[in-house]
């Protein structure tokens, strides 16, 4: 029953509150906000469906879509207050290393979804500095979510996509006057670097492996385990060190386990030096050459056998966090050129002096004006993809 | 205080020595104060957020790895907590002009020029122009606290200078 | 020489606006800080790698406590609880009780291999499957309504402890002694 996940966070709070958490409102940790926004925030598929839709812009919202959001006022308030809050602890137990339970994490999205749906709303009533405030509480959300782990981290960079999108719509349709824009400005300045949560989920990943590859766990890595996790040998070579890594998993081989997690280790910190490299030169270490170390390690290592199956997809990852920074930036450099317009009246000629580089290329974005304002274009390619990303910024005539 | 000296503290202190990591803070005070206070632009609030940072520091000191970084690890505690300190009052302050706070402190026109080009140059460089003229720190304890050569923050803090002493023109109007 | 004193100015002016002085006090501080004083020389007191481990999976009194409540409720919810059996054989290694929850729940590893596959989409949709088959919210919720069925819980938990016990056994049989 859906319910069921509602009685574990009323029972969280209740628990929480009698940690002494409660005793003063906000409360000390945004969790405990959350969740009991999650036990208010209870729409029908069909509303919730709506909602989503008018989040990301795919919908218009009518009256009786609006008259629903404001339903949720007194939720999107209490939102906006633990946006406020510094600590945000969910009191997860990640002593269940990646067996963790993250059920969370869909109910924060909604949550967000209900936001960024209000943010419009309140932008298509010309309520434009209420509708940035919601934007930031979304991207706190993000923030917050983005816990210990690389998938929570990924919650949080989605959050931080769709309140993106919102802001450039808010830039397109309010006036240009520089106070308003600089309000504006000093808010983008303070959202935290996206690409710093994924680091920290890697060191996540690493603490979550260890729950596994300790001989003295109950919840240590066992045969069994291991096909549970999807690992199954294709090679030659790696059918003969199956034998090898069965026995000492069985055995719960105590030197076995201690070479495991230097090499887990050492492992995601090599990705993690990666996010010091120029993004091309990271992209490829971290997509060809330290999986393909690992692939080799693997086949004469059983160590490097059993750190594969574990290994979340950290090219991939990676080209995510650069491109949620990326389009944070070029939003950054967007209202650099609108606070020109706001001070001369006109679009600059060119991207102002000082503005948030490119990512991919680490160069200077291109600017470009068009029919309806102008585009915000990298020099640098996605890898990944083989994209150019261009983000495009309207100017109401 | 030598390196040598300075790695046995912070050794010291992740094996329960309380006092070792003291010495340590009264080290580093000035200069977390002056990162704290390029994020949060008041001294006062900068001493607080360096306060609880402190905190932080002291319960995680055992996941420190190098023990070489210690103030470089010190400096990215406190500038989160700076950072935290900033979302939390963006909620009840009108974040349209965060120099406001500077402005009540100051009725001298120039130097309030000065500290809107401050305001004005990139986190990272308003950070070294903190740690420089904030208490006087040399170029080897800026290189300390920020993990990176002296000869590396000589030429930055020319570069900024330069940005700076630009923008005074500007206002000034040559 | 015009130059260098453009620049000593400015070191002058940057420092007026600027400047100031702070000294530390670390006998006040100790005395303001106590709480975090205290849980460094209770994680001093413990093995170096445990203590490594726990500190960094940030278990504070508080979390402790809100897990201690997750995992009761986990316990009185037959959907997702499972149990946990240690067994101590022998040999002094404590068995693995892993027992993997129903394959629809998301855990890390689960949502990782979905975000592996088809990224961050696929792990919204994995997220949403796992909320329909956890069943469909009501429209409305009273706290009469919650509490209803969290006694009803404890029930069915009573009911078919034997059953469930039964089950998971056969299910999930991994290494216990």
């Amino acid at each position: 029953m859906r319910t069921n996940l509602t009685i574990i966070m009323l029972i969280a709070l209740t628990g929480l509150s009698g940690a002494g958490v409660l005793d003063s409102y906000p409360p000390e940790n945004a969790a405990v906000l959350y969740y009991k926004c999650a036990i208010q925030y209870m729409p029908s598929d069909e509303l919730k469906s709506k909602i989503s839709d008018a989040a990301t812009g795919v919908i218009e919202i009518d009256e009786e879509l609006a008259k629903e959001i404001n339903g949720y006022e007194h939720v999107i308030k209490e939102l906006v207050d633990a946006g406020g809050i510094a600590k945000c602890d969910w009191g997860i137990d990640y002593s269940q290393g990646i067996a963790t339970l993250l059920s969370g994490l869909s109910d924060i999205k909604n949550l967000s979804k209900l936001l960024i749906a209000d943010a419009r709303l309140l932008c298509s009533e010309g309520k434009y500095a209420e509708a940035i405030n919601l934007c930031v509480a979304a991207e706190r959300l993000a923030s917050h979510v983005s816990d210990m782990t690389l998938i929570s981290g990924l919650v949080g960079t989605s959050i931080s996509a769709m309140g993106d999108k919102c802001v450039t719509h808010i830039l397109g349709e309010m006036p240009h006057e520089a106070k308003q824009l600089l309000r504006v400005k000093t808010i983008l300045g303070n959202f935290e670097n996206r690409v710093d949560r994924i680091k920290v989920g890697l060191d996540g990943e690493k603490l979550l492996a260890m729950v596994h590859f300790d001989p003295r766990s109950e919840m240590r890595m066992t045969p069994k385990m291991l096909k549970e996790f999807g690992w199954k040998p294709e090679t030659d070579a790696e059918k003969k060190l199956n034998k090898i890594l069965i026995d000492k998993l069985s055995r719960a081989d105590d030197v076995f386990f201690n070479e495991l997690t230097d090499y887990w280790f050492k492992m995601i910190d090599n990705f993690i030096a990666c996010y010091d490299l120029p993004y091309a030169e990271a992209y490829g270490r971290m997509n060809v050459e330290i999986p393909e170390m690992i692939f080799n390690d693997s086949q004469k290592k059983p160590e490097a056998t059993l750190a594969r199956p574990f290994m979340p997809a950290l090219g991939k990852i990676y080209s995510l966090s650069i491109k949620s920074q990326n389009s944070l930036n070029a939003i950054k450099a967007a209202v650099e050129v609108y606070l020109v317009k706001a001070k001369t009246g006109k679009l600059p000629g060119k991207l102002p002096a000082g503005c948030a580089k490119d990512l991919f290329s680490g160069k200077d974005f291109i600017y470009e004006k068009t029919a309806d304002g102008f585009v915000i274009r990298c020099q640098g390619k996605e890898l990944g993809d083989d994209k150019v990303h261009e983000y495009e910024f309207k100017v109401k005539k | 205080m030598t390196e040598k000296t300075e790695i046995r503290l912070v050794q010291n202190a992740v094996n329960g020595d309380l006092e070792s990591f003291g010495l340590l803070c009264e080290k580093y005070y000035a200069a977390m104060v002056a990162i704290a206070c390029s994020v949060i632009a008041d001294k006062h609030l900068a001493e607080d957020v360096v306060q609880t940072a402190y905190g932080k520091a002291l319960v995680g000191i055992g996941g420190l790895k190098d023990k070489k970084l210690f103030a470089a690890w010190l400096g990215r505690i406190c500038r989160n907590a700076a950072k935290d300190m900033v979302r939390s009052r963006n909620r009840d302050i009108p974040t349209e002009d965060l120099s406001q706070v500077k402005a009540a402190v100051s009725d001298n026109e120039t130097s309030e020029a000065v500290r809107d080009a401050i305001e004005h140059l990139e986190p990272v460089e308003r950070e070294l122009v903190y740690l420089r003229y904030f208490n006087d720190q040399s170029y080897e304890q800026m290189a300390e606290a920020l993990g990176i050569s002296k000869a590396a923050i000589n030429g930055r803090l020319k570069r900024i200078k330069q940005k700076i002493g630009n923008r005074l023109k500007d206002f000034a109007g040559i | 020489m015009g130059k260098n004193n453009d620049e000593t100015k400015l070191d002058g002016l940057i420092h007026d606006a600027v400047g100031g002085e702070s000294r530390f006090d670390f006998a006040k501080w100790k005395s303001e800080h106590t709480e975090e004083i205290e849980a460094y020389h209770a994680m001093n007191a413990i093995d170096a790698r445990i203590r490594s481990h726990r500190r960094s999976l940030k278990v504070s009194a508080i979390v402790t406590a809100a897990a201690a409540i997750l995992v009761f409720a986990f316990l009185v919810w037959p959907d997702i609880g499972n149990e946990t059996v240690l067994v101590k054989p022998g040999d002094g290694i404590v068995a693995s009780s892993y027992t993997p929850l129903p394959a629809h729940l998301p855990t890390v590893g689960r949502l990782n291999a979905a975000f592996a596959e088809g990224g961050i989409d696929a792990v919204e949709k994995f997220c949403e499957r796992s909320e329909r088959k956890s069943g469909a919210r009501p429209g409305r919720l009273t706290a009469m309504d919650i509490f209803i069925e969290f006694e009803a819980n404890i029930e069915t938990k009573k009911g078919s402890e034997y059953e469930n016990q039964s089950d998971n056994n056969n299910a999930y049989s991994f290494d216990r002694a």
